[in-house]
């Protein structure tokens, strides 16, 4: 039978098996079949038993079609779907990102305007309090107006429904890894991964926590800018903790200064001279959705480590 | 200068409100408008002061806005605000003839010296 895949002659005969039985699926089975030259291909198989005109059985027919062109066609789009799928929900939080810098802008602005307007007014001695009073309380209004962009913004992290599934970390890990490749690539930076086969398996959304994983990838490698160039390496760590998984995402950048270092998940706080000090913000938020931590330290021989906890998955029943 | 009005044309009201306060804090005065479009009702060639013009607003952007005083002549000060990040916008209005652009995010004194 040499036009059968050699590799999986077992199902082969298990179908062939059930036909003689008299149990051929009308819908017809798949299987893949060998070309002279070694190509192979995908087919859908019909057999019916032949029955002659006094009623006997007498043999077998069997129609077979060449589905490979269909079956690909499905595969490509089925990726296809869940590619866009991801970049629908990075493209959200990235769009997210740039209009909320756009409109919280607008109360800054507001609140610089304001500040200064009354500095001036106090440093020439012209202003009484009663003049300057009003410019605070309105200073005050938009500081509160900046709070509830703010809000909305976790409000979006709540909303965008984390689909929590059983999810094995490992290909979490590595996908992230591929999708920062590029972009770590460009500040010379490598990525390197170091965790054990068999990860236990954690409740989590994987496109959440891949997120999460991007911003602390993008932030270390970023850190690393002065770093030198042998140095310059990203560690993913991920280790069974008993309780559930930890993650370490470790660099040798520049550090975060202590002060900063406890502050760095607040709404506003960045080290980074333009930084938006949002990032970290929501990846907390992400985390804490997950009955995770996430922690921020200095890294021995210098760098940061950051330190994700999730935990895993039959803990996570018990609790609830 | 502390004769010279400053028109500050601005969507957002907050920035209009803000904005006079400071330029107050240094004896400017200013006029505020709500929109291009209310501003252009107002203008006419011989209008005096300072234009303040925001790029980015609701009807008539800021460079709609500036295009139409080219066209009428206008021979005053213009100087954008934009926002951070804009700064490429900024630069197109100042090959349209724009005075200066500032950048919107911590409006402090040094939208001042540039009076």
């Amino acid at each position: 039978m040499p036009y059968w895949d050699p590799g999986d002659l077992e199902t082969a005969r298990a179908w062939h098996d059930r036909v003689l039985q008299g149990d051929a699926p009308a819908e017809g089975f798949e299987l893949r079949f060998r070309h002279k030259d070694g190509t192979m291909l995908d087919v859908l198989i019909y057999e019916s038993p032949l029955i002659d005109a006094e009623g006997n059985h007498v043999g077998w027919m069997a129609s077979i079609l060449d589905v490979t062109e269909r079956k690909r066609a499905e595969e490509r789009a089925k990726a296809q779907e869940a590619s866009l799928q991801r970049t629908a929900r990075l493209v959200t939080m990235g769009e997210m990102a740039s209009t909320l810098a756009h409109e919280l802008n607008q109360p800054l602005a507001a609140i610089a305007s304001y500040a200064a307007g009354s500095l001036n007014m106090i440093r020439s001695g012209r202003g009484s309090a009663e003049e300057i009073a009003p410019a605070l309380e309105k200073l005050e209004v938009q500081a509160r107006r900046a709070g509830h962009i703010i809000r909305r913004v976790h409000d979006f992290v709540r909303k965008s429904e984390p689909r929590i599934v059983p999810c094995d970390l490992g290909p979490v890990i590595h996908e992230s890894a591929e999708f920062a490749e590029a972009e770590v690539r460009k500040h010379r930076v490598r990525i390197e991964i170091d965790m054990p086969a068999g990860l236990p398996v954690v409740a989590a959304d994987p496109i959440l926590i891949q997120q999460v994983l991007l911003n602390l990838i993008r932030n270390g490698s970023e850190a690393m800018a002065q770093t030198r160039k042998q140095e310059r390496v990203l560690e993913l760590k991920a280790q069974d903790t008993g309780e559930g998984v930890e993650i370490r995402v470790e660099d040798r950048g520049s550090g975060v200064p202590e002060a900063l270092r406890e502050r760095l998940f607040e709404a506003f706080v960045s080290s980074k001279p333009d930084g938006m000090g949002m990032g970290l913000n929501i990846c907390r938020s992400i985390i804490e959705m997950h009955k995770g931590r996430l922690s921020v330290a200095a890294r021995e021989g210098g760098g940061t480590v950051f330190t994700i906890l999730l935990p895993q998955a039959n803990v996570l029943e018990k609790a609830s | 200068v502390s004769d010279i009005p400053i028109h500050i044309i601005d969507d957002d009201e907050s920035i209009r409100d803000s904005l006079s306060w400071l330029l107050a804090s240094r004896g400017l005065s200013a006029r505020c408008y709500d929109s291009g479009e209310a501003f252009l009702e107002v203008f006419s060639a011989d209008l005096r002061g300072v234009i303040v013009l925001d790029m980015r607003m609701e009807g008539m952007s800021g460079l709609e806005v500036l295009d139409e005083l080219r066209a009428r002549n206008a021979r005053n000060p213009i100087v954008m605000l934009i926002c951070q990040g804009d700064v490429s916008i900024g630069v197109g209005a100042l090959e349209k003839g724009g005075y200066d652009f500032f950048e919107k995010r911590f409006n402090d004194n040094s939208l001042l010296d540039i009076f």
